[in-house]
């Protein structure tokens, strides 16, 4: 349900378009409320044959189809930063021109989502540390990401976000152990991230995989909300995901945990946005 | 580029109406050209598919009466484009004639395989000649469960509707009873496009989760009867005219 809520706002990153379709084409109970979903637009936009969104959605799936087998699924390539002896600090600063380019198929359904939601998306990317004099910098997906290497996060809010006033990202990761990982805030730095509206922003901090990261699947989670959660909260959430969140009929995170996990930080889940990705990790003999 | 189809000829201009940089990019397939020719498009197909058409088969007239269903509107438009983009449809296109259509045989032959795939199940019936167009049926056609679905999302729509304050419903009177561009009901409210924009876009969203968090309690036992009396026909409605 949450893809089908992100094609029908625009939102839906075009990578996923195929496997929504999918779902749609097999699962019954998905089509009808795909369907319902539809005709409500179609209604409220004045009984019209077809909402312009259908259109542009059927746009998506063209343009899904004629993209090149062999490309990674958003068009991305991987980027070089120079990056030559950076510290971490020092390469998020780095990351930042690189979101403009990053978003570059996101640009799209950014501007035909350019709403006053607060829908949010996450990206990560991951780069060697090893690097000498220049860094592979590429989205988890698109290759191996390596657990020695240094991982930078990325957001995607829409152009009215900050409007609604102060808000903030907290971001944590769960480990195919269960353990929490800490992004924003931690217990060292307990200040969540001021929310920036409109694109794609770069997280101003990048982490040490070799730290604390241990080779495997690695779920990420982040979320939008008027007040900053505190480390405690992130733990409490941290012992119930990851869940089933693979399923395009699951609404966002934080609201499948529901009010009573989440209402410290959002008594109204509705007036909260999360979003979630998943990648693995690899060690030296992958 | 410009992919305005122009009914004034130039060196620019293709026979067909298109720039000649659109023609040689869609013969080449290029992906911007090929979605350039889609949104130019889009629309006639779409009306077709979704308001139906008649059609000879055998010795009678049928008619389909378009695709209601979303899902399936949509699948049908995406697979009218997906053919007529493949390359052999493509070359298949001389550039010379207009290519609305070309699309529209295309369109018409993705209708009528499904019909030969189910024509067992449709009697025929004598008729007039072919034709497109007519009016969108209210009543969803012949199929009585998905006009009671479609009634009880709008019931559903219209509490929405009611919930919301009064500046809300003033922004939907305009921008879709009254059928003003966001320009014109930016103008009238004297706020921003990206404004009018943004509102739409959150109104939208209002509702879908307003209809997601209502709507499955309410439609679900309707959604159920509905699968299990093989609704899967009922939108792609063909009937044999009278």
């Amino acid at each position: 349900m949450r893809w089908v809520e992100q094609a029908l706002l625009g939102k839906l990153p075009d990578r996923l378009h195929r496997r929504l379709r999918r779902h749609l084409r097999s699962d019954a109970g998905l089509q009808a409320y795909y369907d319902r979903s539809v005709e409500a637009i179609r209604f409220i936009e004045g009984d019209v044959d077809y909402a312009p969104c259908e259109l542009d959605t059927v746009g998506s799936w063209l343009a899904d189809d004629l993209q090149p087998s062999s490309a990674p699924g958003r068009g991305w390539l991987a980027v070089r930063l120079l990056v030559p002896a950076l510290g971490v600090a020092a390469l998020a600063l780095a990351l930042a021109p690189l979101w403009p380019w990053l978003g570059s198929e996101d640009v799209e359904f950014a501007a035909r989502g350019d709403a006053a939601d607060q829908d949010l998306a996450l990206e990560a990317l991951c780069t060697p540390a090893s690097a000498d004099g220049g860094a592979e910098m590429r989205p988890v997906g698109v290759g191996p990401c390596p657990v020695d290497g240094v991982l930078g996060l990325a957001y995607w809010t829409d152009g009215a976000i900050a409007d609604s006033g102060a808000r903030w990202l907290s971001l944590f990761g769960v480990d195919e152990a269960g353990r929490l990982l800490y992004y924003a805030p931690t217990p060292v730095d307990p200040a969540a991230i001021p929310v920036e509206s409109g694109g794609w922003h770069s997280v101003p901090r990048a982490v040490e995989l070799s730290v604390n990261h241990q080779p495997g699947r690695i779920w990420l989670y982040g979320l939008v909300s008027d007040a900053a959660p505190a480390v405690e909260q992130l733990e409490r959430w941290s012992a119930l995901l990851p869940d089933d969140n693979d399923d395009p009929r699951d609404p966002p995170w934080h609201e499948r945990l529901g009010s009573s996990e989440m209402g410290a930080v959002c008594p109204n889940t509705a007036d909260c946005d999360s979003a979630e990705l998943t990648f693995v990790l690899v060690g030296d003999e992958s | 580029m410009n992919t305005s189809p122009t009914n004034e000829l130039t060196a620019d201009t293709a026979p067909n109406g298109w720039p000649r940089g659109l023609l040689q990019g869609f013969r080449d397939g290029d992906s911007s050209s090929l979605l350039a020719v889609y949104r130019l498009h889009a629309d006639k197909v779409a009306t077709l598919l979704r308001r139906g058409f008649t059609f000879r088969s055998g010795q009678g007239y049928h008619r389909f009466a378009g695709y209601h269903a979303p899902f399936e509107f949509q699948d049908a438009l995406h697979e009218t484009f997906r053919r007529a983009f493949e390359p052999a449809a493509r070359e298949a296109y001389d550039g010379i004639r207009p290519y609305g259509p070309y699309l529209r045989t295309i369109a018409q032959n993705v209708v009528l395989k499904e019909f030969r795939r189910r024509e067992a199940l449709f009697p025929t019936a004598e008729g007039p000649a072919s034709s497109e167009g007519g009016g969108v049926d209210d009543g969803d056609g012949s199929d009585p469960e998905r006009s009671v679905h479609r009634e009880q999302v709008r019931r559903l729509v219209r509490v929405f509707m009611e919930q919301l304050d009064t500046p809300d419903r003033e922004f939907l009177e305009l921008r879709f009873v009254e059928g003003l561009s966001q320009r014109d009901v930016a103008q009238r409210l004297g706020c921003g496009r990206q404004q009018v924009r943004s509102r739409e876009q959150r109104l939208r969203k209002r509702m879908l989760r307003y209809l997601r968090n209502r709507g499955e309690t309410e439609l679900g036992d309707l959604t159920l009867l509905l699968l299990v009396s093989g609704s899967a026909l009922g939108s792609s409605l063909i009937q044999a005219v009278k």
